[in-house]
């Protein structure tokens, strides 16, 4: 074995660099970083607009059967419903290229949403998170830290019924209980984010 | 580390059964999935290979047991009658392609048989051989993505015989303990690190080489770069572990794929200790 090593060693001086962190974008505990995005309406956004506030980013796109399943369950418009009562806001980000302003105002408008979507058809805030599935969940506390980065639930092909859990739902809760959030990390699930080529 | 038996610890992920009918076609998706066999007649005792023949619309992937990046495990469930026992889903050889900038994903295109093996009772009733049921899901993708499913069955006195069994052992990964594989293997790195890397030394080194990670919920993975020179291959793997996430972080356990110059796939199933250094 130490024969084996030493070759490893040398081999691995040789062969260059070693490749970034896994995850490109952001991780819990990061502070979120800052963007701008015109809304749906031309409205332009910045993440910095909700200083002090809870913030839920939702990755959106209309055209995956994952988020109409969703839409049509009604999960993150009775979230978002749900909380805004508690002074979370909620934000959906679609960076699916082919989707402009048009196409997600009709959206937001065929679904009757309360709630602000961004577009994002370069991608550039998809990738300045990591955002790789729709839906794809992000959780900035007050403090503007991430505290969750993941799937909408533990339930991929949506047949759990009941004893599925919203892991949005759950982190909320805890972080505006003053808690840490237990579950800060799962694996999204979904269709790739149509980023732009 | 270690070079392992096949799908062992996947085959808990899934429910498996199986069992045969007759076609049943999902034209309103991009796949069709029928219900198929290694033999029509089914003997007291024998074993005898019971899954899915998927046939996957030209451009178009339905998913491994590692999805990747983005996507969704195609899935069966299978439904035999008291007595019969299937084993573990055995998945054929995935090959790669890129979902969208940046984010792999791991499956099948053109067409797939997933099956699994199936031991019958000793005292199988001729008169009421009962039916080989199986609920299957998939994702398919080309650019956009359409979910489909199918509810297949056949009477297990006239199963389907699909001639793809004949070879389709040999796209299956190779178990260490009927082959031994032509690399040693050792790793360095860590999630302490953030990469992993795991180096193959080969007795002949093949002209491409290929890694595939399980799936995982609790670790999550990024970039990976492989590198063959002379007698040795490196693949460095970032990997770190989701804060909260259940599941194992104490291994990676992965696939290792190798094309030869006869352009023939060969994979071995193998796993990394991680450590925190």
């Amino acid at each position: 074995m130490k024969h084996v090593m030493t070759g490893v060693m040398i081999v691995l001086a040789a062969m260059g660099a070693v490749p970034a962190m896994a995850g490109d974008g952001v991780s819990v505990g990061d502070t979120a970083p800052d963007f701008t995005l015109t809304d749906s309406a031309g409205n332009g956004v910045s993440l910095s607009d909700f200083e002090g506030k809870i913030v839920v980013l939702e990755w959106l796109n209309p055209d995956c059967p994952f988020v109409q399943r969703h839409y049509k369950a009604g999960t993150m418009k009775d979230l978002a419903a749900k909380y805004d009562g508690e002074g979370v806001v909620w934000l959906t980000i679609n960076s699916t290229n082919y989707m402009d302003a048009a196409a997600n105002a009709k959206f937001k408008a065929d679904n009757s949403l309360l709630y602000t979507i961004l577009v994002d058809q370069a991608g550039d805030v998809g990738h300045l998170y990591g955002a790789k599935t729709t839906p794809h969940m992000y959780i900035i506390d007050g403090s503007g830290s991430l505290v969750y980065i993941g799937a909408i639930d533990d339930d991929p092909r949506g047949n759990k019924g009941a004893p599925a859990v919203n892991y949005v739902a759950v982190a909320l809760d805890e972080v505006l209980a003053g808690k840490a959030v237990t579950t800060a990390e799962t694996k999204p699930y979904g269709c790739s984010v149509k980023y732009k080529k | 580390m270690s070079l392992r038996r096949p799908l062992l610890p996947i085959a808990m992920v899934f429910l498996m059964g199986w069992l045969v009918s007759p076609a049943v076609a999902q034209e309103e998706t991009r796949v069709k999935a029928r219900l198929v066999a290694g033999t029509s007649t089914i003997e007291p005792g024998s074993t005898f290979w019971l899954g899915v023949h998927f046939e996957i619309e030209d451009g178009w992937h339905i998913y491994w047991r590692n999805p990747g990046g983005a996507g969704l495990t195609t899935a069966i469930e299978v439904d035999l009658p008291a007595g019969y026992v299937a084993g573990p889903l055995q998945w054929p050889l995935p090959i790669a392609f890129v979902q969208s900038e940046g984010i792999p994903g791991y499956g099948y295109e053109g067409s797939v048989v997933l099956a699994s093996e199936v031991t019958a009772p000793n005292d199988i009733d001729r008169s009421q051989p009962g039916m080989a049921r199986a609920k299957v899901s998939w994702l398919a993708c080309k650019g956009v993505c359409v979910l489909g499913s199918a509810d297949l069955e056949a009477s297990l006195s006239k199963l389907p015989v699909d001639p793809v069994f004949r070879q389709w052992a040999g796209q299956l990964p190779s178990s260490s303990e009927i082959s031994d594989p032509p690399f040693s293997l050792s790793a360095t790195g860590g999630l302490g690190d953030g990469v992993i890397t795991h180096w193959l030394r080969w007795t002949e080194a093949p002209p491409t080489v290929e890694w595939f990670p399980d799936p995982s919920d609790a670790l999550e993975i990024g970039d990976v770069r492989i590198q063959t020179r002379g007698g040795l291959t490196r693949i460095d793997v970032a990997v770190k572990s989701r804060k909260g996430a259940s599941g194992s972080i104490d291994e990676l356990p992965s696939l290792v794929v190798v094309t030869g110059d006869d352009g023939e796939r060969r994979g071995w199933e193998m796993s990394v200790e991680l450590t925190n250094n």
